[in-house]
Parts: structure tokens; C-alpha cells; sequence
């Protein structure tokens, strides 16, 4: 059970991004996707998300065993997939606190989406915001308006803890980080695992991975699946490049 | 009919309603035309109650076909306003240098003079402007003595076919901590003119907030004349238009003491056919040595039909700046904003509603009055 994509193939405009990708993502565990530049990671986790343009050719992608292709985007995320993006947008006029108590009101099916029915929402918010490394200023600013890069990233990994989704997918959630960040994200993710998350965990580097260890890695190139094994897959990309490791797993 | 009204009367005719045009692509950004229309309503015979929405506000003042002066906390001392008499007379601070107001000054119907104490802690003071049926005209002129703590409250309201005048004069006194808030809010089928003027005095602060909404055609404007040496003007302001409603919402300051401070922010969202110019002029004058200022506008449009313009505009004249910036931004919603909303679990129409309503409690007004943004927006 968890999170699983078959033999998916997803095409943008006219160009075909993914080409039969599985994979699956299991409760409490960590699946890292690794891959170079334009290999296709964002586009997986889009696909996964329902985004407009990213058109599943074939395949199919199944949250607890059924299919989630005919759902919309919000219907995916209120079934618990939550995406933390790579370079997510500036909401001018719209406070990040406001956002998360909106999206926490419409799971628990509260009406007027932008009241604070618990007083305990902003307790958490200012909590996790403090524990992430996260000035709770930020809470009260327009969502991504003027927050650095690394800002955004602590806010998109905020809210995968506060939303409490079962599918996890964070894309690149240590760029733009300093390595004391990239600590303090690995442990929360590391977190989220242990609160029985399925984690899909996309990035460049191994460097995150060295705080937080996968079960699983996945290597994407040219938006087709490569290699997978264990953790120690990422240190070998990381020693050995992506061609490489290509050529390797080919034969095997 | 005073002869000084009489002289008004004369104006009307004689003044243009505008001197120059807005800007160059857009001739004026407040359609006088249904100004004009409805010069020649008669007054009122009835006034409409504050509607349900606001009703829960203790008023201090009401202002309809006649002035009502309620229970008034200490140290503020409240008149009825006549021409020619009291600490600031009616036209005294803002000049009749438009059709408008020359029309406003030859025929506003009632008002009130607000003369707040020295050292006075007032806590809060709510003012509600009533429209009627046919025409209103309110004038209020407000004194804050120095060193005066509290929130002021201007509360503007129209529900029908008919026509409303507001302007309001307004010296806040040295070392004074102001709050000076103006909710309008108005039916489809009325046209508003609003015009506040605020002096601020050395080392003074006013906070304020504003919210804008509704109006076959509003047009609302504040000059906060910063005059004091080191005082502070701070403003967020709100609003949002609709199907059949125009709003030329507009926020001037001028900088005139040094080391003075003016930060004016607004956001705007325009649904439908709505029409929205957000705009304001901050004017930093010869003498405002290390004066800073800063004006920042945002308008969302969100309807294909929908018209949005935000328009700060930066004038230096002192050669010896603190700080200075202004920013504006129209957008749609991009794809990229509606994605990420959505997978946040959010709708099309929840993203509607949420933007809408994060945009009208920007101001935070709607938070210190206790209204509900949402349920605003259903009314106006
Ligand atoms: N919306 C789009 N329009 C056009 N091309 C797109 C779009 N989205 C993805 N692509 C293309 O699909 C390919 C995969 O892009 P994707 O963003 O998924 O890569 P990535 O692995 O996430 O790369 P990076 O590491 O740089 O984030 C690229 O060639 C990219 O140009
Ligand atoms: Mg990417």
C-alpha cells in the first residue's frame, strides 16, 4: 500500500518526459528519485499531482491500490498526496498562515475555509515554523512574497508536516539551503517517515541523503528509470556519475 | 443658504471636474459622468439603517438626514458642524478646486466637528456616514490634540440608487498615536465621493486601515499630509470590485517635515466586470530632508472582462532622501499559482474565495471590526 506508479508515460506539449516509470512508495518509508538536470523528476511528481499539461499517455498512478487518474488536483492533494515544490510561486495578498488554515479547514471539511476554528492550528504553525528554522514572521507574510530560497523551501516542508498528507513527495527540498538547513530538513523528513509517511524524496545530490537515509533509490534519466537499489545507489551516482551508473545497471 | 454657499453654487459651473487627465492611456480613472448624472437628485427624505453586516458596532456618531451624537468617550468633544464656526471651519483645509467639491461644499446636509483633547486615551471612536434615497452630503472636521491616544473609525454606507458626499478634515496633533480607518462599502446603484484629508503633526503616528468595496462608481480618496518633523504615516488598504461596480480608490501622501515616514501598501482584486484603479501619488517635498517613503500597490484581476490598474506614482523634490521605492503589480492568476493552491486541496472556487478574501482582510480592518471578508463580498 502507499503510492504506486506503473508503467507510466507522460507527455508535455509533444514531448514525451517519463517513459514506462514504476516505482512505489511505501508507508514509512523514504523512496529517493534521483537524476540529472531535465531528467524528468518534476515532471513525475506533477504527473502524480494531476498537474494541466503533464498528460498521462499510459500507465496508471494508485494511492492504497486505486487509480487517482480521474481525479482533479485538489481532490488528489484531499486524498493525502502533497507536493512540496521545487521552485514554488509568489500568492500576492494571500498570508502563508492563511493558506495553511484553509487547506487544514477543507480536510476537515470546515466551511468557511479562512477562519481559525482551533486555536492550536497557529500554536502548531508557530512551533513546526520555529522547529524547521522558519522566522514565524514569515507566517504572516504573503505566501513566497520576498522569502529567499531557502525561506520557500522551509515553508514547503512546513507544510508537509502540518497538512499530515500520507504521500509526501518533496521536490528538491535542500537547494538553496546552508548545511546547518539541510540538517534540520533531513531530521524532520526523517520524521515524517517515522510518523508512518510514505516519502518520495526527489534531488540532484547525495549530500541530503548523508542525514537522511532511503530505503529506496530510483534514478531517472532521459525520463526513463535507470537504476534502483538501495541507499547505497546514491553514493555510487554521486561517485560515479549518471552515465555510468547507466552503463552499469544495463547490463545487470 | 449662507453666502458662502452661495459662491459654491457659482464654482460648480466653473470648475472642471478634473484640471489634467489621469494618465495618458486612460483619461480618468473616476467616470464623472454618473457624478454628474445625479447632480440634480434632491436631498434625501429618508436614511437607510446600517446594514445587518455592520450593525454590531457600537457608533458613536451617525451621520444620515440629520446628525445623531451618541454616548462619546472622554476627551473627545463632539459639535454639530456650521458654517463658519468652530476650530476648523468646513473648506478650511482642503480646497474647492473641483466641480465636486464646490458641489459638496454648496449642498452637504449635515456634519459633525471632533475635537479631541490633549493627552486624551479616547480608545475607540466609530462614525457612521448614512446614505439616504436620493442625495446626502456629510462633512466632518476632526481636531486630535497632541499627545492624544485612539483609533478613529470612519464608517461609509450607501444601499440605493443615490448619491453620497463625504469629506473630512482632519489635524492630528504632535506626539498624538492615531488610528484613522475608513470602511466604505456601498450598493451597486450608488455614487460616493470620499475625500479625507489628514494633517500629520510633529513626531505624530497614524496607523491606518482602509477597505473599499462596492459603488456603482466609488471614488475614495486619502491625502495624509505628513507635515511633522519625524512623523510617521503608515497605511494598508484593501479592495475589490465587481460585476456592476467601479472603484478609483486612492491614497496620496506628502512628505513636508524631515526625517518624516510614509509606508502605504494596497492590494486590489477585481472579479467579473468589475473596474478597480488603485492609485496614489507620494509626493516627497523640498524641505522633507531625510524623508522616506514608500508605496507599493497589487491589483488581481480575475475575470476576462475585468479591469485593473494599480498606479503608484514617486515625485521627489528634495535633494536629500532617507528612503524611497514604489512598486506596482497587476497579474492574472497564473497556472503555476492555481496549481500549487490546488494542491494544497483548494478548489477553483475555493481559490476564488480565498484570494478575494485574503485581499479584502489585507487592511486588517474587517479583523478589528469583527466582519467576516467572505460575507461581505456576497453584499457588495
Ligand atoms: N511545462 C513544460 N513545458 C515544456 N517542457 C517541459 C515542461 N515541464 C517539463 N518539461 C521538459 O521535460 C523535461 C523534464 O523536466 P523536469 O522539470 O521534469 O526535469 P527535472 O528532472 O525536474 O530537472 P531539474 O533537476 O532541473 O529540476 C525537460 O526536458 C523539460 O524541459
Ligand atoms: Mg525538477
Amino acid at each position: 500500500m502507499g503510492l504506486e506508479v506503473i508503467n507510466l508515460s507522460v507527455k508535455v506539449r509533444d514531448k514525451l518526459v517519463l517513459k514506462n516509470v514504476s516505482l512505489t512508495v511505501d508507508y514509512g518509508t523514504i523512496h529517493a528519485v534521483m537524476g540529472p538536470n531535465g531528467s524528468g523528476k518534476s515532471s513525475l511528481a506533477y504527473a502524480i499531482m494531476g498537474r494541466e499539461g503533464y498528460e498521462v499517455v499510459s500507465g496508471d498512478i494508485r494511492l492504497d491500490g486505486e487509480s487517482i487518474l480521474g481525479l482533479e488536483t485538489f481532490e488528489r492533494a484531499l486524498k493525502g498526496i502533497y507536493i512540496g515544490m521545487q521552485d514554488p510561486p509568489v500568492v500576492p495578498g494571500v498570508r502563508l498562515s492563511t493558506l495553511i488554515i484553509a487547506a487544514l479547514n477543507k480536510r476537515s471539511g470546515e466551511v468557511e475555509l479562512t477562519k481559525i476554528r482551533n486555536p492550536r492550528v497557529v500554536r502548531d504553525m508557530n512551533v513546526v515554523a520555529s522547529g524547521i528554522g522558519l522566522n514565524i514572521e514569515l507566517l504572516q507574510r504573503e505566501v513566497n512574497v520576498g522569502f529567499s530560497g531557502g525561506e520557500r523551501k522551509r515553508s514547503e516542508l512546513l507544510q508537509a508536516i502540518l497538512l499530515e498528507p500520507k504521500i509526501a513527495i518533496l521536490d528538491e527540498p535542500d537547494s538553496g539551503l546552508d548545511i546547518d538547513g539541510i540538517k534540520k530538513v533531513a531530521e524532520y523528513i526523517g520524521d515524517l517517515r517515522n510518523r508512518g509517511k510514505a516519502v518520495m524524496l526527489i534531488t540532484h545530490y547525495a549530500r541530503l541523503l548523508q542525514y537522511v537515509k532511503p530505503d529506496v533509490v530510483t534514478v531517472l534519466l532521459d525520463g526513463e528509470v535507470i537504476a534502483r537499489g538501495d541507499s547505497k545507489l546514491a553514493f555510487l551516482v554521486e561517485e560515479r556519475g549518471y552515465n555510468e551508473v547507466r552503463k552499469m545497471y544495463k547490463g545487470a | 443658504m449662507s453666502s458662502a454657499r452661495e459662491a459654491y453654487a457659482r464654482l460648480i459651473e466653473e470648475l472642471p471636474f478634473q484640471y489634467i487627465a489621469d494618465t495618458p492611456t486612460v483619461k480618468y480613472y473616476t467616470d464623472w459622468r454618473l457624478f454628474e448624472n445625479k447632480f440634480n437628485l434632491p436631498y434625501s427624505t429618508r436614511e437607510f439603517e446600517a446594514p445587518s453586516i455592520i450593525a454590531h458596532i457600537p457608533f458613536n456618531i451617525v451621520l444620515g438626514l440629520n446628525h445623531r451624537i451618541l454616548n462619546i468617550p472622554s476627551g473627545v468633544v463632539v459639535n454639530e458642524l456650521r458654517d463658519g464656526v468652530g476650530p476648523i471651519k468646513p473648506m478650511s483645509i482642503v480646497h474647492v478646486n473641483s466641480k465636486i467639491l464646490a458641489y459638496h461644499a454648496y449642498r452637504w446636509n449635515t456634519g459633525v466637528s471632533i475635537s479631541i483633547e490633549d493627552g486624551a486615551s479616547f480608545g475607540n471612536l466609530y462614525i457612521l456616514s448614512l446614505g439616504g434615497d436620493a442625495y446626502l452630503g456629510h462633512h466632518i472636521v476632526l481636531s486630535v490634540g497632541k499627545g492624544a491616544v485612539g483609533d478613529i473609525y470612519i464608517i461609509d454606507n450607501s444601499r440605493q440608487n443615490s448619491f453620497k458626499t463625504l469629506v473630512l478634515e482632519g489635524v492630528i496633533g504632535r506626539d498624538a498615536r492615531i488610528g484613522f480607518h475608513i470602511l466604505t462599502l456601498h450598493s451597486t446603484k450608488s455614487a460616493v465621493f470620499n475625500l479625507n484629508h489628514i494633517i500629520v503633526d510633529d513626531g505624530a503616528e497614524v496607523n491606518s486601515k482602509s477597505l473599499v468595496l462596492g459603488g456603482e462608481m466609488s471614488r475614495v480618496q486619502v491625502d495624509y499630509v505628513v507635515r511633522g518633523e519625524n512623523a510617521k504615516l503608515k497605511a494598508i488598504a484593501s479592495t475589490a470590485s465587481k460585476a456592476e461596480n467601479k472603484t478609483d480608490f486612492i491614497l496620496n501622501s506628502f512628505n513636508l517635515g524631515s526625517k518624516s515616514e510614509v509606508n502605504i501598501t494596497g492590494r486590489g482584486a477585481v472579479l467579473s466586470k468589475g473596474y478597480l484603479a488603485l492609485r496614489g501619488s507620494a509626493i516627497i517635498g523640498e524641505e522633507a530632508k531625510q524623508a522616506s517613503s514608500e508605496i507599493e500597490f497589487q491589483v488581481v484581476i480575475m475575470g476576462d472582462e475585468a479591469r485593473g490598474f494599480a498606479v503608484p506614482v514617486l515625485e521627489i523634490h528634495s535633494g536629500d532622501v532617507a528612503k524611497a521605492n514604489h512598486a506596482a503589480g497587476i497579474s492574472h492568476i497564473l497556472e503555476e499559482q492555481r496549481f500549487y493552491l490546488k494542491s494544497r486541496g483548494l478548489s477553483d472556487s475555493d481559490i476564488e474565495r480565498i484570494l478575494i478574501s485574503s485581499i479584502l482582510a489585507f487592511s486588517q480592518l474587517t479583523e478589528d471590526l469583527g466582519i467576516d471578508p467572505m460575507s461581505l463580498l456576497e453584499i457588495y
